[in-house]
């Protein structure tokens, strides 16, 4: 009898290191492509079902964390200008995937004039995403950028200004403003 | 003028000014003043600085022990051993709770003193060493200097050289701190005199 417990014992808990150890590994390459697809598609759903709580993005040493509804607006925002996320490079370590993005979209091309390339970091929790982390522009032409933005919005205010505002104007709404105002500046003169 | 020297002409100054202003101007009960949920206290600012100079500096640049121990735990009174980014909202009010005024200022000073004794021992050519990730993990997550949810910190660490590090927890960070008392000493005074 003291033979047959003793026996038990020793088989439950060799039982529990099994477990433990054919506890399956989180594929994280798999989540990383499965979020830049997500943010392509603007998929909040999707999104909030890869982060483990909350939206957190990181960029040098501010973190700004975003619950889902106020995250929705600026999605909404993005979605008008159709983003796209190309994955250029992935590197995999111990908790973090590194990735090298390419993110277009008409906003990025007009202010940019090519895809804004970016090196980011993914952390991981509980197999979820815990935060994206901006760690350098690696193509952006900041000097172009602005030079374009300013030029934009001074030709707005002067040639449309019922479209004045909408570069502050984080709402769809404001996206749509913004689509117009990069339409009418590059139409054409009659 | 040398990096040491140029390091402690503006960290003496802040060190010197904070606490002096802090002991002379503000009462404990100010001290711990939060002006609105989400904003961090003074004494908390004070402790959050002084944790990320001591261990950020003491692990990525000196390449020893953090002066923080069991002692100055107890001092503080404060159950964290992490440096306090990303502390929730419960944990803060937590700490204003608990926490032991002179502990925290007395580690502030104690941790500025040893920066400027190991300031002047530093070898600057170990500057321009890249941080790899294995070493930005091991102190981050395997060592906890930051909590469960700050483990966004470690790609912002990862790549960066010790004198970006010794620039950013000897400087930059407690400057941008520092500008965070100056607000909260402001809205104080400005509900004292209203």
């Amino acid at each position: 009898m003291k033979i047959t417990s003793s026996f038990l014992l020793v088989f439950a808990g060799f039982l529990c290191l099994t477990c433990q150890e054919t506890k399956p590994k989180v594929n994280q390459a798999n989540l990383t492509h499965q979020f830049y697809h997500a943010m392509s598609a603007s998929d909040l759903e999707a999104l909030a079902s890869l982060y483990k709580d909350s939206v957190r993005v990181g960029e040098g040493p501010y973190l700004n964390v975003i619950a889902f509804p106020d995250y929705q607006d600026w999605l909404q925002w993005d979605s008008v200008f159709h983003p796209q996320y190309d994955i250029l490079e992935l590197e995999e370590s111990d908790s973090i995937v590194w990735v090298k993005i390419a993110k277009t979209c008409e906003r990025i091309l007009f202010l940019n004039g090519k895809p804004l390339i970016t090196r980011e970091a993914l952390t991981f929790q509980e197999g979820k995403v815990h935060s994206l982390v901006i760690q350098e522009y690696i193509d952006y032409d900041q000097e172009a950028w602005v030079a374009r933005r300013e030029k934009l919005v001074a030709w707005v205010a002067k040639n449309h200004p019922e479209l004045d505002g909408f570069i502050h104007d984080q709402t769809r709404q404001g996206a749509l403003n913004y689509l117009k105002a990069i339409e009418l500046y590059q139409a054409p003169d009659e | 003028m040398n990096i040491p020297n140029f390091m402690m002409v503006r960290h003496q100054q802040l060190h010197t000014e904070v606490l002096a202003n802090l002991k002379n101007t503000l009462s404990e009960e100010q001290l711990k003043f939060r002006p609105l949920e989400g904003m961090q206290p003074i004494i908390w600012l004070v402790w959050h600085m002084a944790r990320v100079e001591d261990m950020g500096l003491s692990r990525f640049i000196w390449r020893t022990h953090q002066l923080y121990d069991a002692s100055w735990r107890a001092r503080m009174n404060l159950q964290i051993d992490h440096y306090g980014t990303s502390m929730r909202e419960e944990e803060v009010a937590n700490f204003v709770k608990t926490v032991e005024v002179d502990g925290v200022l007395a580690y502030q000073t104690a941790v500025g003193q040893r920066t400027k004794e190991m300031l002047e021992k530093l070898d600057v050519d170990t500057l321009d060493e890249v941080l790899s990730e294995e070493e930005v993990l091991r102190v981050v997550r395997d060592e906890g200097m930051a909590s469960e949810d700050a483990q966004w910190v470690s790609p912002h660490y990862i790549g960066k050289t010790r004198g970006w590090m010794l620039c950013h927890m000897g400087l930059t960070h407690n400057f941008r701190h520092f500008g965070q008392i100056a607000l909260v000493r402001k809205i104080i005074k400005l509900r004292e005199n209203t």
